[in-house]
Parts: C-alpha cells; structure tokens; sequence
C-alpha cells in the first residue's frame, strides 16, 4: 500500500520529512483523486503528486502555482470543502491535509487548464491600475449596467457559502506574562527562557508544528538537528504548568493595553469538527509583555513571468524539501540576491535535484559561500529576464554579468529576493517601519508597550543571534513581570552566511513583471501610478490596489515600495512603507461572534411567568432583551379580533397582564424625596406615604426622557417604576445625578426590577379578584385603598406590595410578589379570576387601551417631544428646579407652533391609519413644505369599532373637529382624518372607579 | 381566600440538570434558597455602619472581596454596597439585616433578585474564562476575591471560594431573567469536556 502511494507521488523523496508515511490520506482536487500523508499540507500534497497549477489569478486569470509555504501565500487560493462548510481562499499552503479532503481551484471558467477570462491577458492595457477609474467612465449608465456586472463576474475571489454556517465558534480570555508570538527558533527560546524562570507563558504559532524554520532549514543546534532542538524544546515546554502552547494559531491584531487577538483553527484540519468542540476559538490575550517571533518573509524578485507556476520561494522550496519530503520539481535554477540562494541549492542538490544554474545577482560572493555547489553552472552578476511554458515553467531566460542572452531549460525556479520581517503586528499601534541598511530590510520602529521583536522578525537573520535574543527577551519579559534572576543561556549552532544585497526588479526584461501577485499588480501599474503622481505609497496602493488583498501584500508591499523610490529616484526610506491594521490574516466573522448569533445573538430576558404564558399559547414580542407576550392565542387564531377580545374583557370583566419588564427602582435615604423632585418635573417630596403619583423625567437638554409612577413605601423609602425600555438608562441618569451632581443628598438606589414579577389587575371586577386572592391580607375598600393607593403587606407569609394604577382606563391594581413567586402568583391570579371571566392580555390589547385613553408611551416618547407636546405642561413644576428645566425653556422648545399630541380618527370609519403617516391639509401638495406633523401610535378599537391614532400635529390643540389627510407613501395610503381629543374613552375617568 | 400551599416558589434555574451532570471536569452547584440582601451605607455613615456591624460579628468587606459572618457571605459589589447570600434563608435575611444594621444602612430584599450557583471541579476555570476576561489565576484571584463583571454580554457578581480538595471553586450570581441565557452560555462553555470520560 505504501509502495503504491509512494508511486502515485512521483515528486515526493523516499525518506525523511515530519509525515507520517503509516497514514495515507486520499484527497481530491478540481475532482480528481490525489494520496498524501498525514502532516502534509494541502500544497505540499499537490506538489508531491506533481500538481503545479493550482488556481487563475484575480484580473488576468493568469495560470499560477504554489509560491510560499507559509500564509504569506498570495496565489494557491482554493475553495476547500462543500456546502454550507465551502470556504473559498484558503491558503493552500496552511490548510492541513485530512482524509477526504475536497478542494477546488478559483477564478476559473470553464476549467482550471481552460479559461476563458485568460483573454484579460491580452486585453492587459485596458486593466492597468486605475483602469476601473477612467476606462468605463462613458456613457455613464454603462458602468452601472453592463461594465460593473461583468467586471464582478470575471473578477473576485472565490464564491462563499450562501448556507448558514453550521459550527460552532467561541470566545476564550487568557492572562499571561509573557507571550510570545512565533514558534520558530526565536520563540521557542523566549518562551523557554520566560517559562524556566517561572512566568506565567503563552506561545503562540500559526502552524501546526512548533520549530518555523527549523523544521525547513539544515541547521544544528547544542549538536542536535534543529527540528530535534526545536522538538525538545516544545516538549519541555508542554510539561510547564504556567505555560501553555497554542499551536495552529494566529496572533492577529494588536490593541491597547497589552490586549492581542488570536484565531485558533481547533477543528480545521479534520472533517467536520468535533460536535463538542468548536471549528474555531477567539483569544483575547491581556499580557503584561509580548515578544514578537513573527520571523521572515522570503521576498520574491519582480521579472518577466516571475508569476509562472514553477516559480517559487527558495526558502518555501526547502520547506517541501526538508519538512515534507516532496521536491518540487526535477531540475532547478536557482534566482539569488544573497547567500541564502546557495543554500537552496545544496538542499536540492542533497535531495537529489538536478541543479542548472545558480544565477546571483550580485557580482561578487564569498568564496566560502560558493564552495562546494554543485550546480552545473553559476553566473555571478547575472539576471533571470523571462520565463517560458505554457501551463508551468519549462524553460528561462538570463542576463549574464556581459550581457548575453541564455536560455535554461528548468522546471523548477527558486526565487532569493531577501527578507523582510514579520513585522505587521508591530505597527497595529502605529509605529511605522524603518529601513535599515545594514539589513536590508524594514526593522520595527516604535513597537506597542511591553512588546520586543526578536530574530528574524527584528531583521537578525543568523541563527546563533536569534537564539540568543530571543533567550534574552524571554528572560526581561520575565523579569519585568517579577520573576528576574534566571541566567542568560547561549547555544551552540553552527552559523550560516546571511550577506543579502536586494535588487527589486530586474531591468529589461520581457512580459509581464508582477510585484502583487493576488492582486495582479506589476511593474508597469506602479510606474504608470508615479508617472500619474501618486507618489506616496498609501496613494499608490490605492490607486494600483498594491498590497489590499487577503494577504495584506506579505510578498508584494515593501517590494512595490522600493519600485516606487526607483522610478521617483528617491531612497527607500524617503519613500516609506505602509503600516498595517488587523487582521494580520484573514478571520472568519464567525469566529468573532462566538456563541452570539441568530437566538444567541443577545442574551434573552425572560419573566417568571414566562412558562406560564407559553403553556397558554401566548405569541411573544421581544422588547429590548425581554420577551413579553403580545397576545394570547391558539394557532391559526385571527389577531386582530383575539387582541380586540382581550380589550373587551379587560373593559367588561377583568383581565391580567405582566409587567415585571417594566423597570423598577428602590429609593431610599433622608433626601429621597427632595431628590425625586430634582429628576422629576413634578413634585413628589408631599407625596403621602402609601400614595403614587405618575412622574416625568427630561434629559438635561429639556425634552422628555421617560415616565412612570413613583410610590412612596416610607417617610424616607419610594420605588420607581420606569418604561420597560429605558430601565437601564434612568438607572443609569439618576445615578449619575446621585454621585456626581448631588453627593450631598443621602438617597441610595438600587435596581429591584429583577426582585419583583408585577402583574396588572385590570377591570371592573379586579377588585372582586384580587379580594378573592388575597383574603384579609390587605382591605381593598375603596376608602382604604382608592385610586393611586400603595401598600406593602404579607400574604401567605411572602411579602407583596399592591399598586392601584391605571395604564387601561378601567378600575386596576398591579400586584408584586418575589420573582420565585412569579409562576404560583399568575397560576392562583388565573385560577381564582375564572368565575369572574378573567383573560390574560398581552402588550397589544394594553397598546390598544392606553391609545383608547390618550397615554403616551414609545411612539410619543421618542426622544424629539417636549412635555408641552404631550400635553403634559402643567407638569412641568414653577416652584423647583429639576433636570433639564433651564434648556427646557429655550425659546424654540416652547414655540407655540410645534406639533403637539392630538387624537385621530378616519372619516370614513372603515379606513386603517398607520403609524408614521404624515399630516397634510387637505388639497395641500404633499410635500415637506406642508407637512403638520405625523402619527405616532395608532390601534384599532373595539371600543370604538373603527381604527384611532395618535399624533403629533401643528396647532392641534386649536383644530379639534378639523380634518386633515393622514398621507402614507410608504404604504400607499392617503387617509382622511379628524383632530379629536387624545383621551378617545371616558375622558371624565370614572372608569377608574367603576 | 385561595389556599397557601400552591404558593411553591420556582427554582431561579430551570433546566440546570441538563449542565450539571456529572463530569469530572466542573461539577455544578445549585442552593435550594438563597436569602439575598443588598447593603448599601447611607451617606457619610460608612464608619458607623462598620461599628455596627461589628458589633454584630459582621464584617463588610472594603474592598472586593467575598467575607463570611457567620454562614452569610457578604461581598463587597461598589464602594459602600455589599451583598449579603444565606444559602438556605429567603427574604428572612433582609429583615434581619435590616433589624440589625439600623440606620446607618439601607438595606434591599434581593433574595429573588439573582440565580445562584456554585462552580467547581479541575476545568472550572476554563469554562469561566470563554465568557469571563478576569484573570482568575488561583494566584491572583484568591479565595474571598469578588467581582462585578461581565458575561457573555450579562453581568454577572462573582467570587471565589475555598478550594473543593484540588479544585477552584467560584460563586456567580447572574440576575434572575437572565438565568436561561447564562445556562445556555454555561452549557456551550462546558461543552469541550462532555467528551471526557
């Protein structure tokens, strides 16, 4: 069997690699099956069976194969499994190889080999960098119907999921002294050295291996192979307690504070997730110290076809090579800037490739790098130009040191442009990068608090020095979070030459030269972008799109940079470079959700008498958190006449409705009612004990805020009922108003809305109910407890307080028992009211009665009205101050015009008002010039038998009995309408009584 | 007049079977009862409130920490405001508290405020820390140590108590409506250790 799979995979070697030859996996790719082994990548599969083409790029769907081996990738961007759980551009390069595997190659049509879209190749001029700003400009419906459709089309990456996303994600919060981001030589030194001295550590690493480079490169260390080093390493380092590995995760954003943001791919790399665990995890890292590990990003050399597949990163071609066994291809030309070029190629040639050239730019190296290379041939001084092959590369072009053109033949082209660092998450807090000669290379400049870059990530490219700094940040981070005194340690590694001198693009050469590879950005967009004056680089990457893509220009950004400062003749740190933002790769939104979506979206509140109401076919409506029941029926009931039949109840016999959400607060201390009558308009410190009183509240810039009523339980005790909506923000105001602007009063508060379930008993024989209920535990004789009542007493040995309010209109007392009384409460309220014809009722027949009535509540409470609006100025208090009274009386606040509360009615009985209609006279053109106002609320009344509204309308007070139009354009109506009196049902109020 | 029997009262935490079975990864505690009391010193008593808690043997904690007085634990929540939790009492502790306290305080039946419940067993942490962004370390947050904090977008009043043998144990009070969405936050935190045998 393995004999078989080793010979499916002609690319891959017979021997070494971390793979696990005793797992073979099956895989397929643009359907066709493919074997790999456990600790491939996807990518690293691909080339072992000899796949070179992977996907089309952006704009010119140009072939392109596997460049990197890290997520820097920009090109091998592939849809990965099916269904609700298709992703489109994974990296094929990070996504771990599992049995079964299904993947797809993007942007193609109507097949990978074959693209139609490749004709952009040939149309390039057209789409050079800012073609989308002046090519389709003319005629301009053009752009909107026919050139931004096919651009969408042929353009764009991949095709996301349109079904629900079936995982699970969640959130996770950890601490730590030190963490360290990269799990390469630098980081693993760190974290040993801060782990030893007994910091409390988190280590951090995109891949799923610990070891970066090590596991890639020919290094030793203390007289072991690096990987060895690197493994030993992670093992003592899984054996500390306060250390804790998070392998397969990306530290992708940086925030104030010491707080860091990561991804960990928990359930990426197999099938479908475990169903206990999630897909994905979000870390909120808080740490007191970080060390950046991030390492190196090899840099690739703008040349003609340098984007042809076959064309790779030297040091990702070692990665295949060493790390997974697989070489990628037969015979190799190796394009160099610097030593680690050789490198490369004494790694192929061990492997057993044929090396063909090695070509370094540079005219002069070191003897002792180019001793013992065993290429055919080596041309200092000299340039790759071209490369050719139709599909994959088969043959190139140099430029040798006198100018002379040859051709190679070759498969394989591993590309040495240098390195740049790692630095993204240096800069998420602003600091920019700074050219460094000496490395040549963007070093961090000013990182965020607490954080040291180390190794390669802070351009120390020899292996010895990043050993060492990243021994010595572990030890400081440890040190400054106290725990100090362990002692330095130094490896013994055998040290490689590291001497670099970049060139960025290569002069003359033939075909397109491409700088952003997932992008599509060459050479000539950036000239062409100078020439047009877009001279700094956030001007050139917007203007070329340079580095916008899911790679955030890993391979292409600093490279365009340097193309810039040429074409402009200025150095490269005139010119800079970008910064970057989070994410430093992309995160699915999922994961930043967690738990919260759909019903989980936000927590949900539910009463006590919630079972009860659902048990009884209630039909809930969510208000704010809470959800409340909006009427009481079976399936299939009509609403309409079902809510109509809870009015006529309440109004005829007696009906129970819960309103525990409304907001409930405890005041107590010797000025509470001195302070009451600061946050009202009105008057409570006469208020008798046992009475309440309804108040209303203003903002401080003198427009109502909230109501509600007030009892007073005490001489020096009230609780306060609030909206349901605003609960939290008049709890909020009025403990702002206690601590900040009179500390001197002695008043506490406390929220109880959560202590008490409420119930509103309502209707002419309420007080036949409630009489029945409680017994003698409270005399309900009119005398003893009349309207606006209050009282505390024990029932059954449980404490409950009694309210007579009205918010219908009709006879009514709200009952509060202990929330773990809630459920009994309703069930004995319900039980004992059958005889008597008791219904519950929900938000919506109390909507209809408290419109009946005139009430104001959230249409009218919304923010933009003024007491006087409501009809409510006579509660505005001459004797006292209170919030909000100084701005109240700005001028255009009591301007005589402004639209004030009025009732509506259709003229014609049988027509439905809508709320959000606006009133226009009659004949008057319908436009914002003539506009009166609008309606607020409207419902339709039983009582009346014909729909009523309420409003808000210029000079209402004045025009009862006229007519006006209620015009609806959203909903196509055009109603008309009389002014009438708000308090549409017994205005004189001896229903309260009844 | 009804019948007093059917006033049963309802546990705070319906459905709490379904998260607490036996794991041995977090085992789940419910009181029966809780008798909660919300304290608060009236202005500029604070001293003389704490005489005369003292002289009661009640301490209230300056700081925000978890003090037991007697078998009362009385956290403290904000400056001069504390909770006080009898497992096993109801609104009898406010009278009490209030009888006992006087003037200098006032004080607030809470008893049916809150959904409690205890937390405990080796990943106890764990769970708490995907809804919870205190650092709970066992050298940190120390047994007594109290919060106001968040969860899962819910606020929730916390404290640490003595180890159960080898394991942190904590208390969390969570206001009572919000008890279904805490047990589903709970019941997907713990999720990852159902597969544990």
């Amino acid at each position: 069997m393995a004999a078989q799979r080793y010979a499916q995979q002609p690319n891959r070697l017979s021997q070494g690699g971390l793979i696990d030859r005793h797992r073979g996996l099956s895989f397929t790719f643009d359907g066709v099956s493919y074997p790999g082994y456990a600790g491939d990548t996807l990518a690293s599969a691909l080339l072992a069976s000899g796949v070179r083409l992977v996907g089309r790029s952006f704009k010119y769907h140009r072939p392109r194969g596997i460049l990197t081996a890290g997520s820097e990738e920009p090109n091998a961007l592939v849809e990965l499994r099916t269904g609700a759980r298709r992703e489109p551009n994974t990296r094929a390069t990070v996504a771990e190889l599992f049995d079964g595997l299904e993947a797809r190659s993007q942007n193609r049509w109507p097949s990978l080999a074959f693209d139609v879209g490749a004709i952009n190749s040939l149309l390039s001029p057209m789409f050079a960098a800012g073609f989308y700003y002046k090519t389709f400009m003319w005629p301009a419906s053009f752009w909107e119907k026919l050139y931004e459709p096919a651009i969408r089309r042929a353009a764009g990456l991949g095709r996301a999921s349109p079904l629900a996303d079936p995982d699970r994600y969640e959130t996770m919060h950890a601490h730590c002294d030190v963490l360290v981001i990269g799990g390469g030589p630098a980081g693993l030194a760190a974290a040993l050295a801060a782990g030893r001295a007994g910091a409390r550590v988190i280590l951090c690493d995109e891949d799923f291996v610990l070891g970066g480079r090590l596991n890639s490169d020919e290094n030793e260390i203390d007289g072991l192979d690096g990987g060895e080093w690197a493994a030993g390493a992670a093992a003592e380092l899984a054996a500390m307690p306060r250390v804790r590995i998070l392998r397969r995760t990306m530290v992708f954003g940086v925030y104030d504070g010491g707080t860091y943001g990561a991804i960990e791919r928990v359930g990426d790399h197999i099938p479908v997730p475990n169903e206990n665990l999630p897909r994905q995890r979000y870390w909120k890292i808080f740490a007191r110290g970080s060390v950046l590990a991030a390492g190196a990003i090899e840099r690739p050399i703008v040349f003609g076809g340098n984007d042809r597949p076959g064309v790779m990163l030297g040091s990702a071609v070692r990665t295949y090579l060493r790390r997974f066994a697989v070489a990628p291809g037969r015979k190799a030309v190796i394009f160099t800037v610097g030593d680690d070029g050789w490198r490369t190629a004494a790694q192929l040639a061990a492997a057993g490739v044929e090396i063909a050239a090695v070509v370094d730019a540079r005219p002069e190296v070191a003897k002792s790098v180019t001793a013992n290379c065993q290429a055919e041939r080596s041309f200092l001084g000299a340039n790759v130009v071209a490369t050719s092959g139709s599909r994959a590369l088969r043959r190139l072009q140099i430029r040798t040191q006198d100018g002379k053109l040859m051709a190679i033949e070759a498969d394989l082209l591993c590309v040495s442009g240098g390195w740049n660092p790692s630095l993204a998450l240096s800069t998420h807090l602003g600091g920019r990068p700074q050219w460094s000669p000496e490395s040549a290379a963007f070093l961090p400049g000013q990182v965020p608090d607490g954080m040291s870059v180390v190794g390669a990530a802070g351009g120390t490219f020899s292996l010895s020095d990043t050993l060492r700094e990243g021994n010595r940040a572990g030890l400081a981070s440890a040190d400054a979070a106290g725990f100090g005194g362990a002692a330095p340690v130094d490896h013994e590694t055998g040290d490689e030459p590291t001497a670099v001198s970049p060139i960025w693009q290569v002069p003359d050469t033939r075909g397109k030269a491409f700088v952003d590879f997932q992008h599509d950005v060459t050479r000539n967009d950036i000239v062409l972008a100078a020439r047009e004056g877009f001279k700094s680089v956030e001007l050139l990457k917007r203007y070329t799109t340079l580095g916008m893509a899911t790679d955030q220009g890993k391979t292409s950004g600093i490279t365009g940079h340097a193309i810039l400062a040429e074409t402009l003749a200025r150095s490269l740190p005139q010119v800079g470079t970008t910064v970057s933002r989070a994410p430093f790769a992309p995160v699915a939104l999922g994961a930043i959700a967690g738990i919260h979506k759909g019903r989980d979206y936000q927590p949900t509140r539910y009463t006590a008498g919630h079972e009860w109401a659902r048990a009884h076919e209630a039909r809930f409506t969510e208000v704010g958190q809470w959800m409340r029941a909006q009427w009481f029926g079976p399936a299939g009931a009509d609403m309409l006449k079902t809510i109509s039949d809870e009015v006529r109840c309440v109004r005829s016999a007696v009906g129970i409705c819960d309103v525990s959400t409304l907001g409930k607060i405890d005041i107590q201390g010797a000025d509470a009612g001195r302070f009451l009558d600061r946050v009202y308009t009105n008057t409570f410190s006469t208020l008798p004990i046992g009475k309440a009183r309804y108040g209303l509240m203003l903002r401080e810039d003198g427009f109502v805020f909230d109501d509600g009523t007030t009892s007073r339980l005490g001489d020096d005790h009230f609780v306060m009922s609030t909206t349901t909506a605003n609960a939290a923000r008049v709890m909020q105001h009025l403990e702002h108003a206690r601590q900040v602007i009179w500390p001197e009063f002695d008043v506490n508060l406390v929220s109880v809305t959560e202590q008490w379930s409420q119930y509103a008993v309502a209707g002419p024989r309420s007080r036949e109910l409630l009489a029945a209920l409680l017994g003698d535990a409270i005399d309900l004789s009119d005398p003893a407890f009349p309207h606006m009542a209050c009282a505390e007493f024990d029932w059954n040995g449980i404490p409950a307080r009694l309210f007579r309010l009205s918010f219908s209109g009709e006879r009514a007392y709200e009952l509060a028992v202990p929330a773990s009384y809630g459920d009994a409460a309703i069930r004995q309220l319900i039980d004992v009211g059958a005889p008597m014809g008791v219904s519950p009722y929900g938000t919506e027949a109390m909507t209809v009665m408290r419109i009946e009535k005139g009430h104001v509540a959230g249409g009218e409470l919304n923010g933009m009205t003024t007491a006087a609006d409501l009809g409510l100025g006579r509660m505005m208090s001459t004797k006292k101050d209170f919030i909000g009274s100084v701005l109240a009386k700005r001028a255009a606040l009591g301007d005589p015009a402004r639209p004030c509360l009025a009732g509506f009615r259709p003229v014609d009985p049988r027509s439905r008002l809508h709320a959000g209609a606006h009133f226009l006279d009659i004949g008057a053109r319908a436009e914002t010039a003539s506009d009166l106002g609008y309606m607020t609320s409207v419902a339709f009344s039983p009582t009346l038998g014909s729909w009523i509204g309420l409003g808000l309308i210029r000079d209402g007070a004045e025009r009862i009995g006229d007519r006006v139009r209620a015009f609806d354009p959203v909903r196509n109506a055009d109603t008309e309408v009389e002014i009438c009196n708000p308090v549409f049902y017994d205005p004189d109020g001896g229903r309260l009584h009844a | 007049m009804h019948s007093r029997e059917q006033m049963t009262p309802s546990p705070s935490f319906a459905g709490i079977d379904s998260v607490a079975e036996p794991s041995a990864a977090c085992r789940i505690y419910v009181p029966e009862a809780v008798g909660i009391c919300h304290i608060q010193a009236r202005r500029a008593r604070g001293t003389e409130l704490a005489a005369v808690a003292a002289v009661n043997d009640i301490v209230l904690p300056g700081e925000p920490k978890m003090l037991l007085s007697g078998s009362v634990m009385i956290v403290g929540i904000g400056p001069n405001a504390w909770l006080a939790l009898e497992p096993g009492a109801s609104f009898s502790l406010h009278r009490r508290m209030r009888d006992t306290l006087g003037s200098a305080a006032t004080t607030t039946d809470q008893s049916d405020a809150y959904a409690v419940l205890g937390i405990t067993g080796p990943s106890a942490r764990t769970i708490l820390a995907k809804g919870i962004a205190l650092d709970l370390d066992e050298a940190v947050f120390l047994p007594g140590a109290a919060a106001v904090t968040r969860v899962a977008h819910m606020t929730v009043t916390m404290w640490r108590l003595e180890d159960e043998g080898e394991d942190p144990a904590f208390m969390l009070a969570v206001p009572r409506s919000y008890a279904s969405s805490f047990l589903h936050w709970l019941r997907e935190s713990a999720a990852e250790f159902r597969s544990i045998p």
